[in-house]
């Protein structure tokens, strides 16, 4: 401590302190204008975040606009006017800020991709503090030679070349958006997906159920298994999902169906049509399912089909070649008597389907991935069911569905408390076709397998506070690692390995 | 104002009567507070931690006295609360549709002591805030209106009402005749084996003769000093045949033990709702869940 006092002593210290907090507020400044003006970009790139809706660009425009120009024009005054003590303004916002990323770190499941973030405003803060009680250490706190007059001054030029800066590119709007957009367009056909190691991945990119949720779409993983790639159910809205991931659509050997319920199927027709003109793909889109698949596909042919026509008078076969348009069922036809199929044998990739329990929807299937000692298994719909176990057994990741009963009983007291007979009957109805928590934690656990994902909530599971109540007593029955899925997760498995690694593709 | 000068002036002079009182009161919230788990591990209530069992498309019946007053002081009694909603519970998260009768219909009378704090259960606590659950006790169906063939399960509750209304219904042992006949799976626990008494088996013989089964103990009903009720399970269920198996503990309360004989199946006492209904979903032919 001493030392460091001595240190900061040095004259020439104080002044890089000060010159660096004064780089510090430029970029505060730039920062906070950059908010200000592009709300959108900078949550981006300096957040990694989505902006959520009209309400979060109105609050990243304003609350992050005015944090970071409040720190700006703090930093720089104080370094300016020499006023060291306004700089103990910033570094009590870092810290907050700090304070807070820190809690959202060990409260919320989100990706940690705010880590750089986190690192800048640590050493900011940092070197703010060290500036502030170096120059007092210098000055002794004696009184600055400006005169407060002549801060405010200063300070109101600043505000002007602020308020211009800002209109002007305003002014400048579409010139601005081009260029980003020139940038954005580049980084979107990247293909990430090409880069990943040789091995076993499954990627969530809808986790939700009927009911609607703000961070789940309808229900759709997607597994690489070494060249091959599979898109498994494809719930309403999770063909945006699969392009927002970038997953590479005209790749998809096969889509694989679970059952034909409606929140696993909503997405096809849309897939298909993009699947066909991404490729272009000149073979139509295989899509493995249940007895009924035919009639889903020749339903969503059907319906696309004014569209196609209309595509295929409109483009050249190098973009909507007729041949590959939409998509040809191919129904599982026989399962052997341990109630499995084989849907898929080549290039050491084995996909089986095997009956799970979903009646009345009946059959129902479950999925298993085996590539170079790696495993992958997805349950579909299902209430607890021995197939599955014997199915999952020592699994590497088993994505799992889940009901929690305790809180569709408080959605049924709920609505019967309202009158709402038709909802109150549908949360009766649905416990006798889908797993509880636990009991999905005690097949894991039978069934040695090395991690569980949950990945169909029932009820909706919105935010990370609700985990535990969902979760109940399976984390004390499996032990291993349980992941609650939210769309966009990652589960790479690299071949011939015991690992599992977790990333973000949202 | 003044009172908390002299507050103030003493705070240096630790008040040693103040002291103990606090302590006292510690000692007496602290064993209030850890009673109900120390009774559980003694084996009251204790947690189900077998195999769970469910029984997809299943129906059960549970069957409760009618019966609401105990001795010739008349204290209000009934169904024992656990024996009606650890199986009303466990069989609906065994995904199993439950409905609820008793020997006169309408309110289903539940003894109160068992739902005082120290005996209450996990599966009471959800009972009173579950309007499903409440309708189903208020507007119970009367034994007389029910097909017994139309269930899986018939789970016959106990409590010290059961003594004086299941054991002499013979209309209850008609429907329970006809269930056993339709080759469905019978049980109960407590006081409510009882019920059994007036069923005949296939062959028109007594269903509990020569049948292996449990029900509360008479060491049970002279520990609790409730000997006034004109039946006692383990006296009335030996005459008639049964051959009776118990567990014992240095208070029969606390202790567990169920029996399995083919589709009869049943539980000593209160601890036994949970386990026996997953039994009775397994006989009847559930699967692990």
């Amino acid at each position: 401590m001493t030392s460091l006092r001595s240190f900061l002593r040095h004259t020439h210290v104080e002044v890089g302190l000060r010159w660096s907090s004064t780089g510090l507020g430029l970029v505060f400044l730039l920062v906070g204008m950059g908010f200000a003006i592009l709300p959108e970009v900078l949550s981006t790139i300096l957040l990694a975040a989505e902006p959520a809706r009209a309400v979060g660009i109105n609050s990243l425009r304003g609350d992050f606009g005015g944090l970071f120009l409040g720190l700006g024009f703090f930093t720089l005054g104080a370094t300016t006017a020499e006023k060291h003590l306004l700089l103990w303004v910033p570094v009590t916002f870092l810290a907050l800020v700090l304070l807070g990323r820190g809690l959202s770190v060990v409260v919320d499941d989100l990706p940690v991709v705010t880590a750089r973030a986190m690192a800048f405003e640590a050493v900011a803060c940092a070197v703010l503090a060290m500036s502030a009680w170096s120059s007092s250490l210098r000055t002794g706190g004696r009184a600055s030679t400006l005169s407060t007059s002549a801060l405010v001054r200063r300070a109101l030029v600043v505000v002007a070349i602020v308020v211009i800066i800002v209109a002007s590119a305003f002014f400048a709007e579409r010139k601005l958006g081009l260029v980003l957009y020139a940038r954005g367009t580049q980084a979107m056909s990247a293909d990430p997906w090409g880069q990943l190691d040789d091995g076993l991945h499954v990627a969530l990119a809808g986790t939700g159920a009927p009911m609607p949720e703000q961070r789940r779409r309808g229900g759709c993983s997607v597994v690489v298994a070494g060249k091959h790639l599979f898109v498994v159910d494809n719930g309403p809205g999770s063909t945006h999902s699969l392009e927002m991931m970038r997953v590479p659509l005209q790749n998809i050997d096969a889509v694989l169906l679970t059952h034909l319920h409606s929140d696993h199927i909503g997405g096809l027709g849309e897939l298909m049509l993009k699947a066909w003109t991404r490729g272009p793909r000149l073979q139509p889109l295989p899509i493995v399912g249940p007895r009924g698949v035919d009639e889903v596909v020749a339903g969503f042919n059907a319906a696309y089909a004014i569209d196609t026509e209309l595509r295929i008078a409109h483009h050249p076969p190098i973009l909507a070649p007729p041949s590959g348009a939409g998509g040809v069922a191919s129904p599982i036809a026989a399962f052997d008597a341990s109630g499995s199929a084989v849907v898929f044998d080549a290039d050491g990739v084995k996909v089986t389907a095997f009956l799970v329990d979903h009646r009345p929807v009946d059959p129902a299937v479950g999925y298993r991935f085996d590539y170079k000692g790696r495993s992958v298994v997805i349950s579909g719909d299902t209430l607890p069911s021995e197939v599955l176990r014997r199915h999952a057994q020592d699994a590497d990741v088993l994505l799992h569905e889940a009901l929690q009963p305790d809180m569709l009983d408080l959605v049924q007291h709920a609505a019967i408390a309202q009158g709402q007979a038709n909802v109150a009957q549908l949360a009766e109805d649905i416990r006798d076709y889908h797993t509880f928590p636990e009991e999905v934690a005690r097949i894991a656990k039978e069934a040695d397998v090395k991690n569980l994902v949950f990945h169909h909530f029932l009820p909706q599971v919105p935010v990370r506070i609700l985990h535990g109540a969902f979760l109940g007593d399976a984390p004390d029955i499996f032990e291993g690692p349980i992941t609650m899925g939210v769309d966009g997760m990652l589960f790479s498995l690299p071949a011939n390995a015991a690992n599992v690694e977790m990333g973000w593709t949202l | 104002m003044l009172q908390e000068h002299k507050l103030f002036k003493n705070r240096n002079k630790p008040n040693r009567k103040a002291i103990i009182a606090a302590l006292l009161l510690l000692g007496v919230v602290g064993t209030l507070v850890s009673l109900p788990s120390l009774l559980q591990r003694l084996g009251l209530h204790a947690d189900y931690v077998g195999q769970r069992y469910l029984l997809k498309d299943g129906r059960a019946l549970i069957v409760t006295t009618s019966h609401d007053r105990l001795g010739p002081n008349g204290d209000a009694t009934g169904v024992f609360g656990s024996e009606l909603t650890a199986p009303y519970y466990e069989l609906r998260d065994g995904r199993v549709a439950v409905d609820v009768a008793s020997i006169q219909g309408g309110p289903v009378p539940i003894d109160p002591q068992s739902f005082n704090p120290l005996l209450k259960t996990r599966y009471d606590d959800k009972s009173v805030d579950d309007p499903v659950f409440l309708e189903k006790i208020k507007n119970s169906l009367k034994v007389d209106d029910v097909d017994f063939t139309h269930y899986d399960i018939i789970f016959l509750a106990g409590g010290w009402g059961a003594a004086y209304d299941l054991g002499q219904s013979s209309t209850l042992g008609r429907k329970v005749s006809e269930a056993w006949a339709a080759g469905k799976t019978i049980g109960g626990v407590c006081h409510g084996p009882l019920g059994l008494l007036q069923a005949v088996d296939e062959h028109g013989l007594p269903l509990v003769k020569g049948r292996h089964l449990t029900a509360v103990t008479d060491k049970q009903v002279q520990e609790l000093n409730i000997t006034m009720t004109p039946m006692h399970p383990e006296r009335d269920l030996r005459a008639a045949g049964a051959k009776f198996e118990s567990a014992t503990a240095f208070r029969d309360f606390f202790a567990n033990h169920v029996v399995t004989d083919g589709r009869l199946i049943t539980g000593q006492n209160q601890n036994a709702g949970a386990e026996v209904a997953n039994v009775m979903m397994k006989v009847a032919g559930g699967v692990r869940r």
